[in-house]
């Protein structure tokens, strides 16, 4: 039996073969790949298509080989009777989209493009892997041939969820079926469906009890839909074929579209799921894995496919590397996954409870537009949409970069090492947040935070401290973050009072002091700054503690001090230790201290005039929610003004509804008269900096200024 | 009758600087707050109400044992941030556990809410954090450590929640995070402020690690014994919450009681009977026993680490007190 040869074997034609096939091919390597099943052939999938998933197809050239996809603009999520739906078409990336294509057509198109790009495919179940001499000995059943081996210098496991691959190189994850299982079902004669992705959390069981699990239906045409369920922790065939057909039930009651629809019997079928993903056990000596084989399945959503073609690519640049002797070995594939991806998803036995524990704070606190919940939410639920997605409708990102272009590349610069020390610091205990807390600090657009004060006031000393300044920076954010956290904590009569285990509130709390005790430890290793940041962290706490309005009515005022001690000194310490770390000489740090603090005033008050006009401040901004639920200075300043004129006692205006007390607030100028405060903060702002020497950094923070006053003063689009 | 911790004593000089530790804390907690906030009060609150003060003790027993003189004010700083730390963890545990009393009072959260009590704790937590940044090398670089430990213990314990198969070593684990580490900080402290030795270090820090498991395991033991207000917190809560401590570990592993234990903890209701029933069977199946027991074990581990100390006063006291923890009634 002659042995064949090539330069690569990949085990398995499904999305990650075929697209690691293509690559390969398309850089000139000899590649076979080794199916098991005749093609075209069907999968157990939800069939949808993010947009990652989407430019990687076009990125090979497989989009133009499908016939008819169904396009999708946005993902629906419904947790008992609250959804909230999230949108690409209202994101930072309007024209991005996702698809719905059943897995038969999908597959086949990937595969097309990767034989057209030279690859071979043989028909036949991989037996062994043989290593010598450097080679890999791929022996495989061929059903037509018998016994058959090639040999090459790599083999790919692409062989999904029970890798044969994984397991002949010792490289396996966790024993299959012990992480999950989903199952779907064709549904037809569905009427009027949509162009969103439907997700259920969590379903309910026959006694009433929920499990950790999700259903779905997605549009696959507009009469045919593809449903399933997905469970997770350990189960069997049957418990989870009971949970789909009570689904389904659930839907064809709750959803007029699917009341009449019909399953295709024969297309029900399960599959496993494996969200397993360690960097370090995906290569061997001469082996490499992707996609499921890898374990690199969101376990949120169970979305795989992007990661799928991703990893593929990354995979085939990888091997070229490693051919071309430009790395030694094919750590260098771990090496890159883990930079892309290792924040997304943890390993080992922790992986499931760190996993349940997100699960019901997205569930508990999935009405609540608290700033951590929609970072939680996003980070689990939509991490595509990261840094300016509508966390259910909410407002884009607002980016800088146009204010700091001068000092682009050193603040750019300084801002990935600032994402990297977040990613390290937080992806041990909270993965699943790690890349959204980081995304502020790595996109590219440079979405504003207070702690990049930090880094421009420190650029006014020459030549400037580096690594300190970037380690500072994290700590802050860190700490701002914690706040947040803290501040998201609530009393549980603010939602309808229900007594039950209610875990945002724990988790809201935890997570606060988890960040809080690294932003410590980050700092304690950049000298000096300790006793700052206590005070700072102090200063904010007091301040919300000590305002017991109750039901009085504030003089404006004494509302503003409160305004100046809260986001006065949010924006002041970056200033004050940006500029303590570049050494600047006092008049200069006093000067950006009180810079810092009048911007501060500034954003805040901006966001209360935002909020008034109906726009939602993104997580990663929004300051202002740490005074009060229902009084602003607009609404301050109205009642004042009507004082005389037509006195509303100020309890009805406290328990009236935001369109009555914007009516209220337009009536007696609220939102005029604080835009014309604002512009005093904005020009005290200004004066501060007037007294600086004029370098790039103080140019881009007057530009920050302006761009902070005209948020708020600038008519509305 | 058992001895409690009440009849600790420390060598009088240790008592009277603990008593000028308090102070100093009042005085420091007055510097932040110019407008008393009731939060900053109950802690006053606290303290009078039969909080042990156990850990500012830690701190300056561990002192007494080095060999260089030490800075008083700053050891009374160190000792009453140690306290101070305590207490925010204390305010922050009682709105994750949703705890209503505690030593036989309603806690913060449940007078004046969750905001304030998170609020609160992590204020205390800012001001300890402020004067550890004064106190020298190793405060500054082991107490955000601490804090994430403590922070580690209590997200361990929270994922650990409703896992009827969690074993014991897990939940020594998750105890010495959350228990022991800031005794393993008092004492090191201390020790620190008085420039002690390696050996010192090593065997202070195994004597507060199982000294705190030696409180540990003996509060969970007392917690099924005692009837809800006498001890002053809610065991049921703990249940309902499914955390689940070394008693009800071990009858989980009991033949005869496992599996109808299994069965009870994970019914959602979990009413006052099914509670009763549950407190039987971990009596029954030995599981208060047996933690009493490992609890005396540690207590004597924590004693044996101290024979590497130099023997005086301090450390007689601190002997006496792993006794103590373990024999206690309460």
């Amino acid at each position: 039996m002659p042995t064949r040869q090539a330069d690569v074997v990949v085990v398995g034609a499904g999305p990650a073969g075929a697209c690691t096939a293509f690559h390969l091919s398309a850089l000139g390597y000899d590649v076979v790949i080794v199916e098991r099943a005749e093609f075209p052939r069907d999968k157990t999938c939800g069939d949808g298509l993010t947009w990652s998933a989407v430019q990687a197809l076009e990125n090979i050239g497989a989009l133009s080989l499908l016939a008819a996809p169904r396009r999708i603009d946005g993902v629906r999520f419904a947790v008992d009777k609250r959804s909230r739906v999230v949108r690409y078409s209202e994101s930072h990336v309007p024209e991005a989209h996702g698809l719905v294509v059943p897995r038969v057509a999908l597959d086949a198109a990937v595969l097309t493009c990767a034989v057209e790009a030279g690859a071979r495919v043989v028909h036949g179940e991989l037996r062994n892997l043989v290593l010598s001499d450097e080679r890999v000995e791929a022996q495989y059943e061929s059903p037509e041939t018998g016994a058959e081996a090639i040999r090459a210098r790599v083999v790919v496991g692409a062989d999904g969820a029970r890798s044969r691959v994984a397991a002949l190189a010792g490289l396996g994850g966790a024993a299959v079926g012990d992480m999950g299982l989903a199952m779907r079902v064709y549904a037809d004669e569905c009427r009027g469906l949509d162009d969103l992705l439907h997700v259920y959390m969590p379903i309910t069981r026959a006694d009433g009890t929920t499990l950790a699990s999700y259903g779905w239906a997605f549009p696959v045409s507009d009469h045919v839909a593809n449903v399933g369920v997905g469970v997770y922790g350990s189960g069997d065939g049957r418990g989870i074929g009971r949970l789909l057909t009570r689904f389904v039930e659930q839907l064809r009651q709750a959803d007029d579209r699917f009341s009449s629809s019909i399953l295709r019997q024969q297309s029900a079928r399960a599959a496993p799921l494996r969200f397993d993903f360690i960097p370090g056990a995906t290569f061997g000596d001469a082996v490499l894995l992707v996609g499921d084989a890898a374990g690199m399945v969101s376990p949120f959503t169970g979305e795989g496919i992007s990661f799928a073609l991703e990893s593929a690519a990354i995979a085939a640049d990888s091997i070229d590397q490693y051919f071309k002797r430009r790395a030694l070995d094919l750590s260098i594939y771990a090496t890159k996954l883990g930079r892309a991806y290792a924040a997304y998803f943890e390993a080992g036995r922790r992986a499931a409870k760190r996993f349940r524990i997100t699960w019901n704070v997205i569930r508990d606190s999935f009405d609540s537009d608290r700033p951590i919940f929609d970072l939680v939410r996003q980070g689990a639920l939509y991490p595509e949409l990261l840094g300016g997605g509508p966390a259910g409708g909410g407002a884009p990102l607002e980016p800088i970069e146009a204010q700091v272009a001068a000092i682009r590349t050193r603040l750019g610069a300084d801002l990935i090492a600032v994402s990297e020390l977040l990613i390290d610091a937080t992806r041990a205990e909270w993965p699943a947040l790690a890349k959204a807390i980081a995304s502020a600090f790595d996109d590219p657009r440079i979405p504003f935070r207070p702690a990049v004060l930090l880094l421009l006031a420190s650029y006014m000393g020459e030549p400037g401290p580096g690594a300190a300044t970037q380690v500072a920076t994290a700590a802050l954010e860190l700490g701002h973050l914690a706040v947040l956290c803290h501040f998201s904590v609530e009393d549980l009569e603010d939602r309808g009072g229900v007594a039950r285990r209610d875990w945002s509130n724990k988790v809201a709390a935890l997570l606060g002091d988890y960040l809080l005790a690294r932003s410590a430890e980050l700092l304690s290793s950049v000298g000096d700054t300790g006793s700052d940041m206590a005070d700072h962290m102090a200063a904010m706490m007091l301040c919300r503690l000590e305002q017991g309005w109750g039901d009085a009515r504030p003089r404006s005022e004494d509302y503003v001090s409160s305004v100046v001690r809260l986001s006065g000194e949010l924006f002041r310490l970056p200033c004050a230790l940006g500029a303590k770390l570049a050494q600047l000489p006092t008049s200069h740090s006093d000067a950006l201290e009180s810079f810092g603090s009048d911007l501060g005033v500034v954003w805040h008050l901006t966001d209360e005039i935002r909020t008034r006009r109906g726009l939602r401040t993104h997580y990663v901004q929004s300051v202002a929610g740490g005074l009060h639920d229902r009084i602003d200075l607009p609404l301050l300043l109205a009642a004042e003004q009507a004082e005389g004129v037509g006195l509303r006692p100020w309890r009805e205006l406290m328990a009236a509804d935001r369109l009555d007390v914007r009516a209220f607030i337009d009536e007696h100028s609220g939102l005029a008269d604080t835009q014309r405060l604002v512009k005093q903060f904005g020009d005290s702002a200004r004066r501060h900096l007037a007294s600086l020497p004029l370098t790039d950094s103080v140019s881009a923070l007057a530009r920050i200024v302006d761009y902070a006053v005209r948020r708020g003063c600038d008519p509305p689009p | 009758m058992t001895a409690g911790y009440d009849d600790w004593r420390c060598p009088p000089d240790v008592e009277r600087l603990s008593v000028k530790a308090e102070a100093t804390i009042r005085q420091t907690l007055r510097q932040y707050v110019e407008t008393p906030t009731a939060g900053v009060q109950k802690w006053f609150r606290l303290t009078d109400a039969g909080g042990k003060g156990l850990r500012p003790r830690l701190v300056l027993l561990a002192a007494s044992l080095g060999s260089s003189p030490v800075e008083r004010d700053q050891l009374l700083r160190a000792a009453g941030a140690v306290e101070v730390l305590h207490v925010a963890t204390l305010y922050h545990d009682d709105v994750i556990d949703n705890a209503t009393l505690r030593r036989g009072r309603q806690t913060l959260n449940a007078e004046h809410g969750n905001a304030v009590a998170i609020c609160v704790g992590a204020l205390l937590f800012a001001i300890a954090a402020r004067e550890l940044s004064d106190l020298g090398t190793f405060a500054q670089r082991f107490g955000p450590i601490v804090t994430r430990e403590l922070c580690a213990g209590e997200l361990w314990e929270l994922e650990g929640a409703f896992d009827v198969d969690i074993d014991a070593s897990d939940y020594e684990q998750i105890a010495a995070r959350k228990t022991s580490s800031l005794f393993i900080f008092a004492v090191l402290l201390g020790l620190s402020m008085s420039g002690g030795t390696s050996t010192q270090e090593d065997a202070l820090e195994k004597y507060a690690l199982h000294l705190g498991l030696a409180f540990q395991l003996a509060d969970d033991a007392l917690d099924f014994l005692g009837e809800r207000d006498r001890l002053g917190k809610d065991v049921g809560a703990d249940l309902r919450a499914g955390v689940y401590t070394l008693p009800v570990v071990v009858a989980l592993g009991s033949a005869e009681h496992g599996g109808p234990l299994r069965r009870l903890l994970l019914d959602s209701q979990l009413d006052e009977r099914s509670l009763d029933e549950v407190a039987t069977r971990v009596i029954d199946a030995g599981g208060v026993a047996d933690t009493l027991e490992r609890a005396r074990t540690h207590s004597a581990l924590a004693v044996e680490a101290l024979s590497a100390v130099s023997s005086n006063d301090a450390c007689s006291a601190l002997a006496r007190l792993a006794l103590l923890a373990s024999s206690r009634s309460r």
